[in-house]
């Protein structure tokens, strides 16, 4: 897996993994949003788009990172996710916990 | 009839690595298999070797033999591993939304739609079928 990140404005990130975002890789996704918001980057969004397989290493990992993005007093939302990773957040109840929006660019635009 | 091949692995590590490989060539040996089958069953076996890497006591002196075979309607994979086996409970729900982990077995389930499991000293072995006629309405 590649991780490709993108500061957005003064407090904000886009994160692009690119390949599978399992077991061996998940734990990049989850110390890249540490590192943002240790650096005070806490609003975030996750591009699913590039993504060929999550599993659920993966989907603990957007769990954790919501988590570590609201106790630094910002947000995580997902954008852009393909069928099958929409199906796998459907099955594990996330998209109750996570808002999913069909573009990066606008994921906060409703603040 | 299915059509497939056998894969064999001298370590977790690299069983779990060998996946992708694995299934893009049952996928160009079974060209009909809808996108949905495929991606279901590589997760399923995926989340199996994920157990398998992070659980085994000696990760490293595991070795694993899987067959991947399907047709147009149906998915297989036999995996048998040398790790002494332990008893899961398949039936365990999904976790709530806000849990970090325990999520494998119940994706494993919604995957395939039958899951046979035997754990015995010397190893493990796992019969996951995805049929089109049993899938799940989510996938």
């Amino acid at each position: 897996m590649r991780l490709d990140v993108i500061p957005q404005e003064r407090s904000g990130a886009v994160l692009t993994p690119v390949g599978r975002l399992t077991l061996t890789t998940a734990h990049e996704l989850r110390q890249a949003v540490d590192d943002l918001v240790g650096s005070g980057r806490t609003r975030l969004v996750v591009d699913l788009s590039q993504v060929e397989l999550i599993d659920s290493s993966g989907v603990g990992a957007l769990v954790g990172g919501l988590r570590s993005a609201r106790s630094g007093g910002g947000d995580l939302r997902l954008a852009s996710a393909s069928p099958q990773v929409v199906t796998v957040l459907r099955l594990t109840n996330l998209d109750r916990l996570l808002r999913m929006h069909d573009d990066p660019a606008t994921a906060f635009s409703d603040d | 009839m299915h059509s497939g091949h056998v894969v064999r692995a001298a370590s977790a590590q690299e069983w779990f690595d060998t996946l992708p490989d694995a299934f893009a060539r049952l996928w160009a040996q079974v060209p009909g298999v809808p996108a949905d089958d495929r991606w279901a069953m590589e997760l399923a076996v995926t989340e199996i070797a994920g157990n398998l890497l992070r659980h085994s006591a000696d990760p490293g002196a595991v070795t694993v033999r899987a067959e991947l075979s399907a047709n147009a309607h149906e998915v297989r994979a036999v995996l048998e591993d040398t790790a002494p086996g332990v008893e899961l409970d398949l039936d365990r729900p999904m976790p709530g939304p806000e849990a970090e982990s325990g999520r494998g077995l119940a994706l494993v389930r919604a995957c395939a739609n039958v899951v046979e499991h035997r754990a015995g000293p010397a190893g493990t072995r796992w019969v996951l079928t995805r049929t089109a006629e049993g899938r799940d309405p989510e996938g």
